[in-house]
């Protein structure tokens, strides 16, 4: 074998190993309650994890996946508007203001938190649905990010192609901008979302316990010493997370099929 | 009365004067031809036409009617832009039907019209491929066919040729000609190639620096203007008695 192909077999072993590792032994602890240091197979098949997140938390884990949704929306909305109002200002004007949205991402989520609390307080916020607004605080950036660059690289050519043609705002918007931005925006959702869905200090400072999510509850397992109850929380916080994320890149593909060669084949 | 009339119109951007106090006018049926070196101006001027921009001052009417305040999908014009612009996900016959369909034309006459255009443009075997399996001549082409379908009152040409071979250049060139003779169409055509504009125009307007330096009849060319400007962007031209331009090197036929 030469050497750069077994450098490079190595590697991929190496990375599938730190990939595979963790999950692998998630899966096991998820469906056995120890593993004795003596045996070689895992023992005691249990479902018990299972059933303590069937009875106790598969509602925060719904409402919680329903919540960030609701934020990843609300920002994406948000963000479509701050792009295009940003796209129409000067270009020596858009060079300076650019970099404004962007200043939520390097503050510490810890300090943002904190002093959003005392002013939530003051405010008589806390606790209320208010805490959407930190949400988005915290996915705004990203989601801008990735909207504006949908703009930057596609450009607005074609809109403005179809106004030219004689089209109204309706035909426009699920003719010519939903297909032609779509995958833009869905990447751009899906970051929201995850960002939203992962919060842990924000509902953990703001939520004054009547916002609890799924990253609220999952911790104490996490960090406790019950394997089994840790891993089953953590696969079903990935299981929710990756149905919304594989949802947002099946489905449209699957709308988008025939549609040449951008959408739906890669 | 002119299908296109500029009535000093003015545009600024950045603290740069793009387009100052221009004016001209377009018969109906006419194509006219703006011409001047590139960054003189000509694609503001179209833009200006189409409404995607607003003049700080002046006005542009068409058929005598002042259009500014009109949005863009209610003007008439329509712009095919040097790129194209075909909606990358529509093949070419969904492409050349969405305006159509946007002006609520019944599906069977969006047929019967689309194939006679397709069979005039020769793209028929193309109409149900997307752009990007077409070559950048047919692309153009359907760009054109796009534009022409809807039979607009002004059709507007953004350097039409730019990046064709001189075959397709010369290909195309010969059937817009036929074409816009044949329907009678109005066009406003920008280019930067002196050959284009002498071959294509009935009149010729020169863009130089945003202003309008020279508005004339292309027959009316064939000796020194006396503007310094213009006659260095034309070179030598002699008038054959026969006709024809000796252009540089070139001899076209007028």
């Amino acid at each position: 074998m030469p050497r750069k192909s077994c450098l490079w077999t190595l590697l991929l072993i190496l990375f599938l190993a730190v990939l595979l590792f963790p999950f692998a032994s998630m899966l096991i602890y998820a469906f056995f309650a120890r593993w004795p240091a003596d045996s070689l197979f895992p023992r005691h098949f249990t479902l018990e994890g299972f059933r303590t997140f069937w009875k106790r938390d598969i509602g925060v884990a719904f409402q919680s996946t329903l919540f960030s949704l609701g934020v990843s929306a609300l920002t994406l909305i948000l963000c479509i508007m701050a792009a295009r109002g940003l796209l129409k200002t000067r270009p020596r004007i858009r060079k300076w203001v650019e970099p404004l949205f962007y200043l939520p991402m390097l503050l510490p989520a810890v300090s943002v938190s904190m002093g959003s609390h005392k002013l939530f307080l003051a405010l008589s916020l806390a606790g209320t649905p208010a805490i959407l607004l930190m949400h988005i605080y915290f996915a705004f950036p990203y989601v801008f990010k990735l909207t504006y660059s949908c703009y930057a690289a596609l450009g607005t050519g074609a809109e403005t192609s179809a106004k030219n043609l004689g089209a109204g705002k309706c035909r426009i918007f699920f003719w010519v901008h939903l297909p032609t931005y779509l995958f833009g925006y869905l990447t751009a959702f899906m970051m929201g979302f995850i960002i939203s869905y992962s919060q842990y200090f924000v509902n953990f400072y703001l939520g004054n316990a009547d916002h609890i999510n799924f990253s609220m509850i999952m911790t104490p397992f996490v960090t406790g010493s019950n394997r089994n109850l840790a891993s089953v929380y953590t696969l079903m916080y990935l299981l929710f997370g990756g149905v919304v994320l594989l949802a947002c890149s099946v489905i449209p593909k699957a709308i988008f099929r025939k549609k040449g060669d951008r959408f739906g084949s890669d | 009365m002119a299908a296109i009339e500029l009535q000093n119109l003015s545009f600024r951007a950045e603290k740069t004067d793009i387009v100052k106090n221009v004016s001209f006018s377009v018969n109906d049926s006419e194509l006219f031809v703006l011409c001047g070196p590139s960054g003189a101006g000509k694609t503001t001027i179209l833009r200006l036409i189409t409404g995607e921009w607003q003049p700080q001052s002046g006005d542009v009417l068409l058929n005598g009617q002042s259009v500014l305040a009109l949005p863009m999908q209610k003007r008439g014009t329509i712009l095919v832009s040097q790129e194209n612009n075909l909606f990358p996900h529509m093949t070419i016959f969904e492409n050349a039907a969405f305006a159509l369909k946007a002006r609520h034309i019944p599906r069977s006459e969006i047929k019967t019209r689309l194939d006679e255009l397709a069979w005039r443009f020769r793209l028929e075997k193309h109409m149900k491929r997307y752009p990007h399996e077409l070559s950048g001549g047919q692309q153009k082409l359907a760009a054109i066919l796009r534009a022409v379908a809807v039979e607009p009152q002004v059709l507007l040409l953004d350097e039409p040729f730019t990046g064709l071979d001189n075959n397709l250049h010369a290909e195309i060139r010969d059937f817009l000609l036929e074409f816009q003779k044949e329907r009678n169409l109005t066009v406003l055509m920008i280019t930067h190639s002196k050959e284009d504009a002498f071959f294509m125009g009935n009149h010729i307007g020169f863009l130089f620096d945003g202003y309008l330096r020279r508005y004339s009849d292309v027959r009316d060319l064939y000796q020194k203007t006396g503007d310094e400007m213009i006659d260095s962007f034309l070179g030598e031209i002699v008038a054959l008695p026969d006709g024809r331009r000796v252009f540089a090197d070139k001899i076209l036929p007028i």
